[in-house]
């Protein structure tokens, strides 16, 4: 296999995917790769009766993914909703890819979006020498998908604009897809549905209207609950960056990450995790996808710069970058933060230092 | 021969698959695990009128504040098999141990189903079962196991054996109550079997199922040492109206009755219980004007069975439901589901007993003065119910008073909702009603007292007097009492008051109880209040109130500068109503006082300020002097803004027709600091937000477009104003 940056669900846990096929013994919908419980085995990880581990891919509660899961097996379409960094699109790539085998049928929502990236597209030079065929046809990843019975994600599909978004009311309720100039239409097979992600931060972008959104079964994708579950989803992910992690720094690097978890949800929910004392809210979301590039971006400069080693020094630039969004009041939070919590941490000292030399 | 019926407590599988095995084995005789003393009652269950769910009340005659209670529910087995023996006409026994022994032994039960145990396995082996086999909603196995087999009885054989195996046999392991519970239980077996019938059922949780069977092995003279002499108290036992809410209130043995109305369902249609859960979701959210529409229905439904699948359920139970009504009917918004969530899970069911059903003396006369006052229809359900009521119509007179009476009972049926106003000559109440079931508890509680209502009253007030030790708590018992026509007691509440010496507790107390005592004057001799007394007292608050509150508001916090504003503000505008120069001389100087005691919180000196400029006793040049100095550069940002909140509470006339104050105030706002302004803004906003909105808009024109504010003055049409103003005039010489 090439060596890709970033390679898709499906190859990457290419292992996984067969031993679970392999091991599957539930009834699989029709056009399913998998039966619904391996599908929320594969998310949620287990190991498998012939002790293949399957490694979790999302951490949180076993509930969502189950609603998610099933609600794919019925004809409603599935929509993840939740601030940015709630791992809406890791997740809906996920199970494309444990349902289909394919997470690739995808559209990124855009303002600048057509009807057409969501229906069908013409090649314009066969068009115009030979009319409208279907050689001239080139289908969308919608369409794509209803032919094969697969699985197709939409990404911000809030970004869509409204009348754009209306096309796909057809494609949800009657599965057809009408291309008019050829008197054909596309029916869609089993197997084939939409799961969409859209953030409920930039509200009001472009509104689902009501007879769209209840075409889609709503998931609401929640920040997580506990300060160890937050470190482990941090501590997991980092395994994808390039640069390995020396294996003797590795405690090291749980105990920063702790550090960094803290500050983050410390900040998001105004109180500190003992409950002793208010602090203000940043402008920033703050969320476990954050906590994870600052830490990613920390180990990557002490690679190249300094010893491999996680520790202050390298974290406290990426941290202040993620907290500071807003130059006047933000910075006032995070100085004020400085002072009255960390200040008072004694094990935080370094810490302290270390954002004290940049003023 | 001798059959066991082991049920789940209140599980409606359970309860259909008793009902049919009752009919098809067609025993002679039934014993059913339940107090001793509850079989009495048995026979009213099925009277007309009774409306499940009810329960079965016991308390210890001489003391009913202790006092157990079982509940009973369509979907409860026990109920069925009363209802078994009451239409086949057998005999129908509780054999459990009586309360009597039982209210010995612990005095403060609170819950009889609480005595058994805290061990999951003896409370609800069943459910624990079904728990162990995935299934979170305990009823849905028994429906999947043994719903198939319809009508046999083969089942509690199955359930014997299983509990066979679960429980050890051996009488030695058996703990505490239920060594001696199930001896006494034993011993009831083996009386009906010497009594010759032919076909015993006994219905009793299944946990005691393999003890119960040992009745032949275990000898008698064994299970006599067990009971024999143990003490007991005398103890009655009466059927009261139950709800569903409470049922799912009740803690220890709630394993099944999280979702009454879900269980009821499940009893009366177990093939379409999980759309018809569906459906009464869809029309509460729609009386909610929530969009629900039948498409979505047939959705949720299709998501419950496909999660029922995925999670290896044969059909869906209360989770899968919960978790589609969610995502789909309510589009993720748990605000939704929580605004239906206790109508769902309760249906605010409330059950009814007929009043021909026996009850105690007291019971039978307040249920006279509910009939009697038209407010029977009140005890239908458990909603919160408004009414007003007019003091001059002499029915509605004898519900307040009836209202005021339970108060002093502690019967918590009806709450008094604080007129809006300070009117306190209104003829207005608002009362708000709640009606529980723990109301009949306290009603059949406060039997303890006497017979009758008033006389209940009677000796529960004299007995408050006695103990009561605090002036402030007498002072409103005052009000009550007066309230509650209870003539007998107003001398020595007054007298009493004026023995626990009015002066001992600190100011604000004195103000509260003076504000009490004010109001109490108008109501003059028709309510028998000793005039000289009253006056006595108030006179001497007064003096101690005028003398005590400078030093008092020295130094006082927010919160507390708050608290003690409103009782100013109260105590100010009673005053005002008694109509004394010399009282109201005092309290000005008073006030003054207080005005230049720099100390002193600034919220108070704002609002003292406010009244005594208000009352005129302070210049308007005064007023503005104090205005620019409170308001000086130096002074810190919060306090100026909490003054002025003590200043300019009330309604905004003072700005709108004092341009100088107005002015001053914008200068002050307009030339803060953006970050000082941001500092100050919480408490402005509080401040002005008590403002209606047309003071708002009218305050925001006078500020922002100054030069309209000129316009606004009436241009008189002079021609037609030669017409109209002689008649005017005339109107008012």
């Amino acid at each position: 296999m090439k060596k890709v940056i970033r390679p898709h669900a499906e190859d990457k846990y290419e292992k996984e995917l067969h031993a679970l096929k392999k091991n599957d013994q539930g009834e699989k919908p029709l056009g399913w790769e998998l039966s619904p419980q391996s599908v929320v085995d594969y998310i949620i990880g287990t190991e498998l009766p012939d002790g293949t581990p399957i490694e979790p891919k999302y951490i949180g509660h076993r509930r969502s993914i189950e609603i998610a899961v099933a609600t794919l097996a019925t004809d409603r379409a599935l929509l993840l909703l939740g601030v940015p960094g709630t791992a809406k699109t890791w997740l809906a790539e996920n199970l494309a890819a444990a349902i289909s085998g394919h997470s690739s049928l995808l559209i990124q929502g855009t303002a600048g979006l057509g009807e057409e990236a969501l229906r069908y597209n013409w090649n314009y030079a066969r068009l115009i020498a030979e009319g409208p065929t279907e050689k001239a046809l080139v289908p969308s990843p919608v369409m794509v998908g209803m032919q094969k019975g697969k699985m197709v994600r939409v990404e911000e599909l809030t970004r869509i604009p409204s009348d754009v978004q209306d096309a796909l009311i057809t494609i949800l309720s009657e599965k057809v897809l009408p291309i008019p100039e050829l008197n054909q239409e596309i029916a869609a097979i089993p197997g084939f549905n939409i799961i969409a992600t859209a953030n409920d931060r930039d509200r009001g972008v472009n509104e689902l209207s009501s007879a769209l959104r209840r075409r889609f079964n709503t998931l609401i994708m929640p920040l997580p609950d506990k300060l160890e579950e937050e470190v482990k989803i941090v501590f997991s992910k980092i395994a994808d960056n390039p640069i390995p992690l020396k294996t003797a720094a590795e405690q090291d690097t749980l105990r920063e990450i702790e550090r960094l978890v803290t500050i983050f949800r410390e900040l998001r929910n105004g109180i500190t995790e003992d409950g002793a004392l208010k602090v203000k809210t940043p402008s920033g979301t703050l969320s476990a996808a954050e906590a994870i590039s600052v830490v990613n971006n920390g180990l990557t400069r002490s690679h190249f710069f300094g010893d491999g080693r996680l520790s202050a020094k390298y974290l406290i630039d990426s941290i202040e970058g993620a907290v500071v969004q807003d130059r006047v009041q933000d910075q006032l939070i995070w100085k004020e933060y400085l002072e009255t919590v960390v200040k008072e941490r004694a094990e935080w000292k370094d810490l302290y230092e270390a954002a004290l030399k940049k003023y | 021969m001798v059959k066991f019926f082991g049920i789940r407590h209140h599980g409606p599988g359970s309860a259909n698959s008793l009902k049919n095995a009752l009919s098809t084995w067609k025993p002679d005789c039934i014993l059913v695990e339940a107090p001793e003393e509850m079989e009495q009652i048995f026979k009213f269950f099925s009277f007309p009128g009774v409306t499940l769910p009810i329960a079965g009340l016991l308390y210890a005659k001489n003391d009913p504040t202790k006092a157990a209670y079982l509940p009973f529910a369509v979907f409860s087995p026990e109920y069925q098999a009363i209802v078994h023996s009451q239409q086949f006409q057998i005999p129908i026994r509780a054999i459990d141990l009586p309360m009597a022994y039982q209210f010995v032994q612990e005095p403060t039960l609170p819950n009889f189903n609480l005595s058994v145990s805290t061990n999951d396995w003896e409370i609800d082996p069943l459910g624990k079962i079904a728990e162990l086999a995935g299934y979170q909603d305990r009823e849905r196995w028994w429906e999947v196991n043994f719903e198939e087999e319809e009508g046999s009885i083969a089942i509690f054989d199955t359930i014997s054996n299983l509990m066979g195996a679960l429980r050890p046999r051996d009488i030695q392991e058996v703990n505490g109550l239920n060594i001696w519970r199930e001896a006494w239980m034993r011993k009831q077996i083996r009386k009906a079997v010497k009594e010759e019938f032919e076909k015993i059922a006994v219905v009793c949780g299944a946990w005691h199922v393999p003890l119960l069977q040992e009745y032949e092995n275990i000898k008698e003279k064994e299970d006599n040492a067990i009971v024999k002499g143990r003490k007991k108290e005398a103890c009655a036992a009466c059927l009261i109206p139950w709800s569903y809410e409470q049922m799912t209130l009740s803690q220890g043995y709630a394993s099944g009755v999280h979702a009454p109305f879900w269980y009821e369902s499940l009893y009366f249609h177990p093939k379409q219980a999980v759309v018809r859960w569906m459906v009464k979701a869809a029309r509460l959210l729609r009386k909610k004007n929530l969009d629900a529409s039948s498409a979505e229905v047939i959705e949720s439904v299709a998501l419950a069975n496909a999660l029922a699948g995925l999670r290896n359920l044969k059909i869906p139970g209360l989770k899968e439901l919960e978790d589609a009504a969610l995502t789909v009917l309510c589009q993720g918004k748990k605000e939704q589901l929580n605004a239906i969530y206790k109508n769902l899970l309760t249906n605010n069911r409330v059950g009814k007993i007929p009043n021909a059903a026996p009850q105690i003396p007291i019971q039978k006369d307040f249920l006279k003065i509910v009939k009697s006052l038209r407010l029977s229809a009140y005890m239908e359900n458990d909603q919160v119910v408004r009414k007003e009521l007019d003091l001059r119509k002499p029915n509605q007179l004898q519900t307040s008073i009836f209202f005021h009476r339970l108060l002093l009972l502690e019967v918590d049926w009806g709450k008094k909702l604080m007129n809006k106003t300070f009117a306190q000559g209104s003829f207005n109440e608002r009362w708000s009603l709640r009606w529980q079931p723990r109301i009949v508890i306290q009603i059949i509680q406060a039997g303890r007292w006497g017979k009758t209502i008033a006389e209940a009253l009677l000796n529960k007030v004299n007995h408050k007097i006695a103990s009561a030790k605090e002036s402030v708590q007498i002072a409103k018992m005052l009000d009550l009492v007066i309230k509650a026509d209870l003539k007998e007691v107003v001398q020595p509440l007054l007298k009493k008051l004026q023995q626990t010496g009015v002066g001992q507790r600190d100011t604000e107390s004195q103000m509260q109880v003076l504000n009490e005592l004010i109001p109490l004057r108008r109501y003059g001799d028709v309510r028998n209040v000793d005039q000289k007394v009253l006056d006595w007292l108030i006179d001497d608050l007064i003096t101690r109130i005028c003398l005590g509150i400078k030093p008092f508001v020295f130094l006082m916090n927010e919160e507390q500068s708050e608290q003690f504003f409103s009782a100013i503000q109260v105590t100010h505008h009673l005053i005002g109503f008694l109509e004394h120069s010399a009282h109201q001389a005092k309290w000005m100087n008073a006030l003054q006082s207080v005005l230049d005691q720099k100390e002193s919180a600034p919220k108070i000196r704002g609002g003292i300020l406010r009244i005594l400029h208000d009352k005129g006793t302070i210049s308007q040049e005064r007023t503005e002097k104090y205005f620019v100095l409170e308001l000086s550069p130096i002074v810190e940002l919060e306090n100026i803004a909490l003054w002025l909140e003590g200043f300019l509470f009330g309604s905004a006339g003072l700005l709108l027709y004092q341009p100088t104050l107005l002015a001053l105030l914008d200068n002050w706002i307009t030339g803060l600091e953006e970050s000082r302004f941001m500092e100050v803004l919480p408490i402005l906003r509080r401040t002005f937000s008590k403002y209606s909105g047309n003071e708002k808009r009218r305050l925001l024109r006078r500020v922002i477009f100054q030069e309209k504010d000129e316009e606004e003055e009436i241009k008189w049409d002079e021609k037609r104003l030669k017409i109209a103003l002689p008649h005017i005039q005339s109107w008012f010489s």
